[in-house]
């Protein structure tokens, strides 16, 4: 029984390593450095790198008083909860084309957005938006169970220190969370980094605008294989990185509580 | 300058305190765990809503169900200490001593300098720098006193402060807590399920049974006309404090305070310093002659008085020093019992329960 559980173990830990050397084996080492510098690779990656932070800086900003609320006890915080936490099951072709119809010319919001001249579809703002959207769940998960494990005692302790709410909050509350925050954020990065339906439905595909690097690589597999390989073979690289990252940090978290 | 508390309500269970502490005295809160004191407590703190009711402190308002006032818990010039500590346990002790003062916006400077003051009163001023996590529980509670007493709060509020404390570090942290209640010349509130602790801490008990405040006296008051069975049982444990000495046979010797050349009580266990005995009346036995025993605490003295307690009798011995005994109404005949007989009181070392 043991024996055989053994084998099925490693014969699925198999099936999930095999794409990855897969992609390793592809593309040598060596020559890695000089694809790097193909132009739809260098600009698939800033563009990439600047999307991913500035959605990274859109969730935390957004995503922390969320969480702070989800942590709370009020009428419709399971309803408000769900609602955080669905585009995480959502195919991200709806949640692209539920951004089109809010933002685009004539959608809910984007009408207004248009008397003002602004227009967010197709556009780099599109691609940080889709990433926020599919991704923030990740960070308010990991965050609202970091301030829902915040010690009670603690917190009536300071109120009774003279310590307002909010300064509780950024002395106490935070800091304690703060491990359990980067590591969700980690998660949260490593997803919109690799988002592809919504920014594909929503921001279009258009090199250095809103071509990030999982589209390239979708776009280069048919023309330039070796480019697509190693926009991938750098995805999973920084993928496993952050949930490397991220365990360390919630690790961390624990300890020092 | 007072704290005055006049709360009642009926969550999480029904309650009803009425009292007050002058600034510089201590008010026990005593009763049963579950009985109710910790609410009562965090209602003077601001951390549970009172339905009905007035609390005032100093002349200021703090809650008042008529008028509608509520001040939130760092709107009140109060501190509280948890059973637990509740220090911040990711910062250092400094930290979580000047935490209150930074809250309520001193300087750095000024907050770290109070801030050690008060551990130096605590005892704990050479763990400045260790973070609060590492701390031992008696550490940490005098960590937390010295983070409440730092703020000179007009009401000190201490939750059951000795509770998670090793029986081996309760003297000493008493100490500290006397030292402390004295710097902060506070209205101190005190919430203990300990008679050593309530009457040695405090000036005044109140006694809490269901929820509600049943008794309020001086322990001496409280003995001589106990409203409840538990008052009486509470209030009437025999209590003896003094320096302990330990002997080379595995038991001490307590040079009992204000009693120089006496005896001394004999206890269990190797101590030293000073310490609390308490002795439970049932387990003190009363006889007329000198006849040998193998108890080794024995004090002579006449009866000062018979208080009929159901089926049994509190008898108070004037010994010196003084010793209560409880026992059955039908013994205290046979022993021909009455006010200004002589009588001997004797109780074994085991009995005598160091604290």
């Amino acid at each position: 029984m043991a024996v055989a559980a053994i084998i099925f173990a490693a014969a699925f830990g198999g099936f999930i390593a095999l794409p990855l050397a897969a992609l390793l084996v592809h593309v040598p080492l060596s020559a890695v450095g000089s694809m790097m510098q193909r132009q739809i690779v260098v600009d698939a990656l800033r563009l990439s790198f600047e999307t991913t932070l500035a959605s990274a800086v859109l969730i935390v900003l957004g995503g922390t008083p969320l969480a702070a609320l989800l942590a709370r006890n009020f009428k419709g915080r399971d309803a408000l909860a769900s609602l955080a936490t669905l585009p995480l099951v959502l195919p991200p072709v709806v949640a692209g084309l539920g951004l089109l119809l809010a933002f685009g010319r004539s959608g809910l919001l984007g009408r207004f957005l248009d008397l003002f001249g602004m227009h967010v579809p197709f556009s780099t703002a599109a691609v940080v938006l889709a990433q926020t959207f599919v991704a923030a769940p990740l960070y308010v998960i990991a965050a609202r169970s970091a301030f829902e494990r915040t010690d009670r005692d603690q917190l009536d302790a300071a109120a009774t220190l003279r310590a307002s709410p909010a300064y509780a909050f950024w002395r106490i509350t935070l800091p304690a969370a703060l491990p359990a925050l980067l590591a969700g954020l980690a998660m949260a990065a490593a997803r919109g980094l690799g988002e592809f339906g919504a920014t594909i439905t929503f921001a279009g595909n258009l090199p250095g605008v809103t071509q990030t690097m999982p589209l390239a690589a979708y776009v280069a597999a048919e023309s330039d294989m070796d480019a697509a390989v190693t926009i991938s073979v750098v995805l999973a690289c920084v993928a496993y990185g952050a949930l490397l990252g991220s365990g360390v940090l919630a690790n961390l978290g624990r300890r020092t509580r | 300058m007072s704290l005055s508390v006049d709360v009642s309500g009926s969550t999480p269970f029904a309650f009803d305190a009425v009292f007050d502490v002058d600034r510089g005295r201590t008010l026990a809160l005593v009763g049963e765990s579950g009985a109710g004191k910790s609410t009562i407590l965090r209602c003077i703190a601001g951390l549970h809503k009172p339905e009905r009711g007035r609390i005032t402190c100093d002349g200021t308002t703090w809650f008042d169900s008529e008028r509608r006032v509520f001040e939130q818990p760092h709107r009140r010039s109060v501190a509280v200490t948890f059973p637990n500590g509740a220090l911040f346990g990711a910062m250092t002790v400094i930290e979580n001593a000047a935490f209150g003062l930074r809250a309520s916006g001193r300087s750095a400077r000024e907050s770290t300098g109070r801030a050690l003051e008060a551990l130096d009163v605590t005892g704990v001023a050479h763990l400045a720098e260790r973070r609060a996590h590492t701390l031992s529980s008696g550490e940490a509670q005098r960590v937390a006193l010295a983070r409440a007493i730092a703020l000179r709060p007009a009401a000190l509020l201490l939750d059951e402060p000795l509770s998670s404390v090793d029986v081996r570090a309760r003297p000493a942290l008493r100490l500290a807590l006397i030292a402390a209640i004295k710097d902060s010349s506070s209205a101190t509130v005190l919430v203990t399920h300990d008679p050593a602790d309530a009457m040695l801490l405090s000036d005044r008990l109140a006694v809490v049974e269901g929820g509600v405040v049943v008794q309020r006296g001086t322990s001496a008051e409280l003995r001589r006309a106990p409203a409840t069975p538990y008052v009486a049982a509470f209030a009437g444990v025999n209590l003896f404090s003094g320096i302990a000495r330990a002997e080379s046979d595995g038991t001490s010797i307590v040079r009992l305070a204000g009693q120089p050349d006496g005896d001394g009580l004999v206890v269990m266990g190797v101590w030293s310093g000073p310490v609390a005995v308490v002795v439970e009346p049932d387990a003190v036995t009363i006889s007329r002659d000198q006849s040998p025993t193998s108890a080794r605490n024995r004090f002579t003295g006449p009866v000062e008085s018979m208080v009929p307690d159901g089926g049994v009798v509190r008898v108070s011995i004037a010994s010196e020093p003084p010793v209560i005994a409880r026992i059955t109404a039908r013994s205290a005949t046979a022993l021909g019992l009455e006010p200004g007989a002589i009588v001997h009181a004797t109780f074994k070392a085991g009995e005598a329960r160091v604290s």
